[in-house]
């Protein structure tokens, strides 16, 4: 048997530290934004430019906020109003790429993921946090008025910056993709900064650059039908995961839980899913595909992803039962013990 | 063996405590966690001591509680009360936040190492 060279342990040793994490130069704030909490993380630049570039990243944030929120007097509000009216308009620019985008993943989901169901949004109450909604669920007949409406992204129709819709029950609400599209623009005002390794964490969705370190970042998952985190995954270095999810805003009437994340097909709280989990480059995707895979639930989930092109994903169960495919589980480490079962797809 | 051989095993014995020292590995416990309110801390506390924080923020107090080098919402004037649910912390970058009453806390790691995990998804 020949000898382990002193020198090859050395070199291993050596390895194993450097491919731990430094927090030399890790900086760190939070703070409250798009009525949810943000999180930045910057590592490998001093604090002084961190800080500036996370100054600017909230003076982004709040811009964009401004602009997306449906509920308050600013640019959506006042294209909503317009489009219950008819007739062409200018549209606010800023507001013109996210449309773009969710008629595209839209149709991709089949419907699933649908941002112009904002009447029915506003209906179960599911609009406004303080204070938050607290029931009785809307009656059946008025939620099948308003599906009768069939608000569609595909009603828009955009020429240059002008915008109409054909249907004035569409109310845009972004709730589902707006939050991973600040996470994207963000990061890039990032890397026009120069900052190569960093973490955007908008109210749980996650979009990453670069390392932390020698190493990866590493994200935990929030255990929806548990407590604490579920599992962790080393992030690629220019990635997403996002995570839609039951837990996140509800409301209990008579004994039964409403959540927020409403079925287009039935106007009602999704079911089938606690929680669906999407990975992907960019949060933008991310956070649409994790909708409409959390509207499709357990059943349906894979032909969804199959559909839209979702690389990755993972969902829970209300048993706490975990399905994804065999690329996502080998990436995947649970944090709990034991581990929980597991139901493996078909690859994507 | 040569020499040299025990030249690099003196160079191991020597450096080695201090890079750990320096980089540490991640996975361990924290042993301290910042409790904010609003975007100010509130308090940097040790996990090791048993404690009930009375926290102010929007909407009223958030009771938190510290035991057995844990730490959890134990109590919460929002209506949602998912923090509360979200059970015990422990690990470095472990994090859970009361969004309507501006109340979070996060899980501090252990030595330089950092934290276990870099953000939480949820």
């Amino acid at each position: 048997m020949s000898r382990i060279r002193p020198g090859i342990v050395f070199a291993a040793l050596f390895m194993l530290c450097a491919c731990s994490r430094s927090n030399d130069t890790l900086y760190k704030e939070s703070g409250y934004a798009m009525g949810s909490l943000v999180e930045f993380t910057i590592y490998g630049i001093d604090e002084a430019r961190a800080q500036a570039a996370v100054a600017a990243a909230q003076n982004d944030l709040s811009f964009l906020h401004g602009n997306f929120d449906p509920w308050h007097p600013g640019s959506l509000a006042r294209m909503n109003s317009l489009f219950a009216l008819g007739g062409r308009f200018t549209a606010a620019t800023s507001v013109l790429p996210l449309i773009a985008k969710s008629t595209e993943l839209s149709q991709r989901s089949g419907g699933l993921f649908n941002p112009a169901i904002g009447n029915l949004i506003r209906l179960w109450g599911f609009y406004k946090d303080d204070p938050p909604p607290t029931g009785p669920p809307p009656a059946p007949a008025q939620i099948a008025a308003m599906l009768a409406q069939q608000p569609r992204m595909s009603d828009l129709r955009v020429t240059g910056v002008e915008i109409e819709s054909r249907n004035p029950a569409v109310v845009l609400d972004f709730g589902g993709i707006a939050q991973g599209y600040a996470a994207d623009v963000l990061i890039e005002g990032f890397k026009l900064a120069g900052i190569r390794n960093a973490i955007v964490n908008i109210s749980g969705d996650v979009r990453v650059i670069g390392t932390h370190g020698a190493a990866p970042w590493r994200i935990g998952i929030h255990n929806p039908r548990g407590q604490g985190v579920l599992a962790s995954l080393q992030m690629n270095a220019d990635e997403s995961v996002v995570t839609s999810g039951d837990y996140e805003r509800f409301y209990r009437y008579e004994g039964k839980r409403y959540h927020h994340i409403l079925d287009p097909r039935t106007g009602m709280p999704a079911q089938g899913a606690a929680s669906a989990t999407v990975i992907d480059a960019d949060a933008v995707f991310a956070d649409a595909a994790a909708t409409a895979l959390m509207v499709a639930g357990v059943k349906d989930w894979h032909a969804v992803a199959k559909a839209m092109g979702i690389k990755s994903a993972m969902l829970v169960d209300d048993a706490g039962r975990v399905y994804m495919d065999p690329a996502t589980a080998k990436r995947i480490h649970f944090e709990i013990d034991p581990p929980p079962p597991v139901v493996l797809s078909e690859p994507l | 063996m040569t020499r040299g051989d025990y030249a690099v095993l003196a160079l191991c014995a020597l450096t080695l405590p201090a890079l750990f020292m320096r980089y540490g590995l991640p996975g361990s416990t924290g042993t301290q966690a910042r409790i904010t309110t609003g975007n100010a801390i509130y308090a940097q506390v040790p996990l090791s001591r048993a404690h009930i924080y009375r926290v102010p923020g929007a909407l009223g107090i958030s009771e938190i509680e510290v035991r057995d080098g844990r730490i959890r919402f134990n109590s919460s004037p929002c209506q949602g009360q998912q923090c509360v649910h979200s059970g015990w912390a422990k690990r470095g970058g472990e994090f859970i936040a009361c969004v309507p009453n501006r109340v979070s806390i996060s899980v501090l790691g252990q030595g330089a190492g950092g934290d276990y995990y870099d953000s939480i998804n949820f």
